[in-house]
């Protein structure tokens, strides 16, 4: 699969967990590395200018072991931009669907 | 290896002059990834594989990255480094005539290109153009191709010596005596294939080592690559051994190796391919037809490419 549209789909998918609930970063690569066959070093950059564009906002937590750990949560604007990158991806599927279906034959 | 993984990651970002805050955010970061993977039970190994190796990471961050401005005299040197290369390839070559191995000159455009970064990998950059330039330089003034081909080892033997780790001192070792019954049988008893069997030891030391990583399951471009790196290796050592004089010229077949792996990693970008491409022309018209004195041109392609391409 084209390595920029994997991104895209990556990208989309680590701003739909962030959505679900606030991650640090070792999970988001776990669980989509265990889903999809991601590209180990995409996902780290994606949380990374995910943040500086302010989709995400960062925080630190502290854990069990001690050490304060990073966590991302979205932002108003990362949340509106999820909805843009959804109706995206939907209508995106739609077509590819319609070509797949072979229904463009039938009209 | 925690420390090696992130030492080798903070380097990297070093020697491409990204600026502390950043350096030291990404290095938290990772610092703290690594060791969630080892809460999680992760070998070292797995962890790696699972956060990518520091040469990549670079590349998918280098767009949310901020740079140190101190390196724009190094930059002037590399963006000249054509026209001084062009202009002594011309000076000599016209008052003497010897366009071959003149042309060695222009190994200083990508010469330059490695001398902007930093640190000891600066070193070890270097020395597959130090090792070109022996090649020619032995190989023409003393017409050794057989002996001259080993000065492409130096890249491994000073990457393993510039990083003393146990295994790479292995691996040291293995290759120096793969090199010494390569020349005892090559010299002593004049069977030079036959003493290319001694490379297998050091092949086996990285394999063991894992310096060489041997995985049961590889992503479809990694497949490709490494096919065709054994491929065009093969075709090298089968022209070497089997065309007359082949070795003279046969060495260009290894420049597919880095064009291949460009193309296939889906990172394709002709200004990438361009030095090899050009350096492939440049040496094929001269070699085979004898036009040195004109085949530089080709050399020109680089920043042609590279101002058609970032107008694109």
């Amino acid at each position: 699969m084209n390595t920029q549209f994997k991104k895209g789909i990556v990208e989309l998918c680590v701003l739909s967990l962030i959505k679900k609930k606030d991650m640090y970063g070792f999970e988001v690569i776990e669980i989509l590395s265990k889903a999809i066959d991601v590209n180990e070093n995409t996902v780290y950059p994606i949380l990374r200018r995910l943040t500086s564009q302010n989709y995400f906002e960062t925080y630190f937590q502290t854990t069990n072991q001690g050490a304060p750990r990073k966590y991302y949560r979205i932002t108003n604007q990362g949340i509106s931009i999820y909805a843009d990158y959804i109706d995206e991806w939907y209508t995106f599927l739609k077509g590819v669907n319609y070509i797949l279906g072979g229904n463009q034959n039938e009209k | 290896m925690k420390n090696d993984y992130l030492n080798e990651l903070k380097e990297i970002l070093e020697n491409h002059g990204v600026t502390q805050s950043d350096i030291q955010d990404i290095m938290s970061d990772y610092n703290q990834m690594y060791d969630d993977g080892l809460d999680k039970q992760m070998s070292d190994d797995e962890i790696r594989e699972l956060l990518g190796e520091p040469s990549h990471i670079y590349n998918d961050l280098k767009d949310t990255l901020s740079f140190i401005r101190e390196k724009s005299k190094k930059h002037k040197f590399v963006a000249l480094s054509p026209f001084i290369a062009l202009i002594i390839f011309m000076s000599i070559g016209l008052t003497t005539q010897i366009w071959h191995p003149t042309w060695l000159i222009f190994m200083l455009i990508p010469i330059s290109g490695v001398l902007s970064g930093k640190g000891r990998d600066t070193f070890i950059g270097l020395t597959p153009f130090i090792a070109l330039i022996s090649f020619f330089l032995i190989s023409y003034y003393i017409g050794h191709y057989e002996f001259a081909w080993l000065v492409f080892l130096l890249t491994p033997i000073t990457a393993a010596i510039l990083h003393p780790k146990i295994r790479n001192i292995m691996f040291l070792l293995s290759l120096l005596l793969g090199i010494g019954f390569y020349l005892y049988m090559g010299i002593v008893r004049n069977q030079f294939q036959l003493g290319l069997l001694g490379f297998i030891l050091p092949l086996m030391v990285a394999i063991i080592n894992k310096q060489i990583n041997i995985k049961w399951s590889f992503a479809k471009n990694e497949i490709m690559i490494s096919g065709a790196v054994v491929f065009w290796i093969i075709a090298f050592l089968l022209m070497g051994l089997f065309l007359p004089n082949a070795w003279g010229y046969a060495w260009q077949v290894l420049l597919l190796i880095p064009i291949s792996a460009i193309v296939l990693s889906g990172r394709f970008k002709w200004v990438t391919i361009m030095p090899f491409l050009a350096t492939i022309i440049f040496f094929s018209t001269g070699y085979f037809f004898g036009l040195f004195y004109i085949s530089w041109l080709a050399f020109l392609l680089i920043p042609i490419t590279g101002i058609l391409e970032t107008q694109k």
